[in-house]
């Protein structure tokens, strides 16, 4: 899977439209495997099939004509949640056809891990991902059999079935399994190390730093706790620092986003007012 | 939560099994499919086993060259029409590594890079298919080049000898005359050819990359006139023609010199010229987005030169001691042989011959250009004969142009500096040569003998080719024996030597010069005149008498 930082810049636009959009689809009722499983399955037939790539990417045709047409080759072959993602995708604007594949796999691996999230399992999955990658880069002879571009996909199934059935969470063998059955021009250790980094990446977005001044009691975290939850919409974990420049108040920190209430950022922002 | 680990014996295990149980399925088709193509470059998805310079077969029968080999596709340079290729056909692997087909069913025909033969004279029977890319002869399997090939050209056999086995850089700027020194050397291997003698047969090969193709066709009939078509191969790989098949037609008509050398036999290959295939190959690699160096040329152009020459060799006795001589050439512009192509290639080369196109205007034909113009194997391609008299030869003309441009100010200049600029200048004149018409080692032998040793410094310098042309009739009629035995014997004997001269002497005295005036010197004793027919100087003093 190609990290994000990897696509240009319409493509990451349309991306993460892309996944809004599967964040409203997958409700409390969509199976999140069931739609991972599927939008791998149309990576597969994108890559296959390059006619179909080039035209779903051609941003100067119509964006409701992609739409139609990616819908209705789909249409009945796959769930509605699982369509909506696709039209969203084809209807979008992606820098080249490679591109909106590589972000429809990262879709599809978005869609495995919230599963595993929604399971209460993204850490055992993020964890094994990381192993698995260690065992990996350690083992020459694994890592040439796995990276074999010549050898029949069943062969290579069967081997990761013979090392790993039944040792890991089923997310990280149906994510493990897409990565060797499909490398897409990807070597198996760096695929591996990504898939991890997403996992964690997914991990940190329910994690909040919180720098203060001075110590928390335990009820202001939990009040902290609670407004983030409200605002994020999914339980926050707080992990605390305290840092006595700040002079009062806190910096808050979720995944990408910081929140600035320090004593000392607002006088920084009045210099600026003042200044400007 | 348990960590996950695998044992090391469970993954060896593991593979084992997997390795045991799947077996490579030869016989399985890989199909790959086009992503993209044009401008003679098409990129192909799939094929995950394809092998480096490979050749792929399209729709159409059309093939090409698998060289970018990246971690998603396969960058393609296309043998042929490419016009007909479109996004989506499939694409066939062959198996077969760039090779072409070789044997002595060549010679005589004009074949296209991949040995194809398009003279329409029907089917080449070959007796094997060859690599293109096979390394040259390792330092152990050569020994130094002996052997003189014979250009026919007395400016280049005398000054710049040519040995078997050696690589001589023609270069010079355009319409200088490089491809009649290569075409005059073919046809001047006809004598060699007609002996039937295998150590000394010449088998020649002419590659034409990116020539008009009238000026092919203008070759061929020159060499077809001159009986020289029967021991040469044209490869053919005109200016019509993609970027692919003029980057690989030297590489092709090496290979097929190389199938004569191993077996022992002599060939000479002419690369007519090695700038175009850099620029084939510069459109080649700009367009599969290779870095561009040095004027745009990418970085191993180097190498695609030094591997090509590096096959011409000398071959040692216990490989059957064949030998490969080239004759690249260079067009440079504006006589600028400090460019990039330029000097890399005359690094590799062992001498160059530097043709210039002042001298060419002048009317010097061929335009060596004595100064610069220099052979790395020198003497020892020579027979003994010619090293004997040509000796200091290309010291004396280098010092003659100098003194010529100084001599245009001068208008006294001592009684030593006339001489040089005089014999300088029928020196010259005598080195001039005609098209299409090389000369045997004796013919020559005797021009440069007559023109060193003073015989022509009392004949006037228009009348020098008529007086050698006349004098080599003359020698051939009357004393066609000296000229065997020269041949033959490849040294002058002390009585050859008199005899010749005294042939000369003969033939002087019944030439008349242009102007009606003889050429012999006249050197009768003058006689003592009578003592009192003598003059003697008087001085009259005229005294003015004394005033009284």
């Amino acid at each position: 899977m190609a990290p994000v930082k990897e696509l240009h810049a319409a493509s990451r636009a349309a991306l993460s439209n892309a996944e809004s959009v599967l964040d409203t689809q997958l409700g409390a009722r969509t199976d999140a495997n069931t739609v991972g499983a599927e939008l791998f399955a149309v990576v597969g037939l994108l890559d296959a099939q390059i006619g179909l790539r080039r035209t779903l990417a051609d941003s100067s045709t119509e964006a409701a004509g992609r739409e139609a047409l990616a819908t209705s080759l789909l249409r009945g072959k796959v769930s509605d949640a699982t369509l909506a993602v696709v039209g969203s995708v084809a209807g979008d604007r992606w820098s080249n056809p490679r591109e909106l594949v590589d972000g429809l796999e990262s879709l599809a691996t978005t869609a495995l891990l919230i599963g595993a999230e929604r399971a209460g399992r993204l850490d055992t999955v993020e964890d094994e991902l990381f192993r698995l990658g260690r065992i990996v880069a350690v083992e020459g002879a694994l890592e040439q059999a796995l990276s074999s571009r010549t050898a029949p996909k069943a062969a290579k199934v069967e081997l990761l079935t013979t090392l790993l059935g039944g040792k890991v969470d089923p997310t990280t063998a149906a994510l493990v399994e897409n990565l060797v059955t499909a490398p897409r021009g990807r070597d198996v250790v760096g695929g591996l190390e990504n898939l991890a980094a997403a996992a964690a990446r997914r991990r940190e977005r329910s994690v909040a730093h919180v720098i203060s001044a001075g110590s928390l009691t335990a009820a202001q975290q939990e009040r902290l706790s609670a407004i983030l939850q409200r605002i994020y919409q999914r339980p926050i974990a707080l992990h605390v620092e305290v840092d006595e420049t700040l002079l009062g108040g806190l910096v808050i920190r979720v995944g990408d986003e910081v929140i600035d209430g320090s004593t000392i950022g607002r006088l920084a922002a009045a210099r600026r007012t003042l200044a400007g | 939560m348990a960590e996950l680990t695998i044992s090391s014996d469970e993954i060896r295990s593991a593979i084992e099994n997997y390795v045991s149980s799947y077996s490579p399925d030869v016989s399985r088709e890989e199909v790959g499919v086009v992503s993209d193509t044009g401008d003679g470059i098409a990129h192909v998805e799939g094929l995950p086993s394809v092998m480096a310079n490979e050749l792929l077969e399209f729709p159409g029968g059309v093939l090409g060259v698998a060289l970018n080999l990246d971690a998603r596709e396969i960058g393609v340079a296309i043998l042929g029409d490419y016009e007909t290729l479109e996004e989506g056909q499939e694409v066939k692997r062959t198996g077969r590594v760039l090779s072409v087909p070789v044997g002595d069913g060549f010679l005589g025909r004009v074949v296209n890079p991949l040995g194809e033969p398009i003279d329409g004279l029907g089917e080449i029977v070959a007796d094997e298919q060859r690599a293109l890319e096979l390394q040259a002869a390792t330092v152990v399997q050569r020994q130094p080049v002996g052997e003189p090939l014979q250009t026919g050209i007395k400016a280049i056999d005398s000054m710049t000898p040519i040995g078997r086995g050696q690589r001589q850089l023609i270069i010079g700027d355009r319409k200088t005359g490089k491809t009649t020194v290569c075409v005059d050397t073919i046809i001047n291997q006809k004598q060699a050819w007609a002996t039937g003698d295998p150590t000394q047969q010449v088998r020649c090969i002419y590659v034409a990359i990116g020539q008009k193709g009238s000026t092919i066709a203008g070759v061929k009939a020159a060499l077809e006139e001159a009986g020289a078509l029967e021991y040469t191969t044209i490869v053919a790989a005109p200016a019509s023609d993609s970027a692919g098949f003029k980057w690989l037609a030297p590489y092709a008509g090496s290979a097929i010199g190389q199938h004569w050398m191993y077996q022992g036999k002599h060939v000479l290959i002419i690369f007519d010229d090695l700038t175009k295939q850099a620029e084939a190959y510069r459109a080649i690699s700009l367009l599969l987005r290779r870095p561009p160096g040095r004027e745009a040329y990418p970085g191993d152009v180097f190498y695609l030169h030094s591997r090509l020459l590096e096959r011409c060799a000398k071959l040692s006795d216990e490989l059957g001691a064949g030998s490969m001589t080239a004759l690249p050439i260079i067009e440079t512009k504006a006589n600028d042989i400090s460019a990039y192509i330029p000097t890399n290639v005359i690094s590799i080369t062992d001498g160059q011959c530097f043709l210039e196109s002042d001298l060419f205007n002048s009317g010097q034909r061929p335009a060596v250009n004595v100064g610069t113009s220099v052979s790395r194997v020198g003497g020892a391609a020579q027979t003994k004969a010619m090293k004997s008299i040509s000796g200091t030869l290309r010291l004396e003309l280098a010092q003659f142009r100098e003194l010529e441009a100084f001599a245009a100010f001068a208008s006294d200049l001592d009684a030593t500096s006339k001489a040089q600029l005089e014999r300088g200048s029928r020196m010259m004149e005598l080195l001039k040569q005609g098209q299409y018409s090389p000369l045997p080692v004796e013919n020559q032998f005797v021009s440069i003998f007559v023109g060193t040793k003073g015989y022509l410094d009392s004949v006037p310098v228009a009348d020098v080719r008529r007086f050698e042309s006349e004098l080599l009739d003359s020698l051939r009629h009357k004393n066609g024996g000296i000229l065997d035995e020269i041949r033959v014997d490849k040294k002058l004997t002390d009585d050859n030597e008199q005899r010749l001269i005294a042939a000369i002497e003969e033939f002087k005295k019944g030439f008349t010069a242009s102007d009606g005036s003889s050429v012999v010197v006249d050197d009768t004793d003058a006689e003592a005149m009578d003592a009192d027919a003598v003059g003697h100087e008087t001085v009259k003093i005229n005294r003015p008498s004394p005033k009284k």
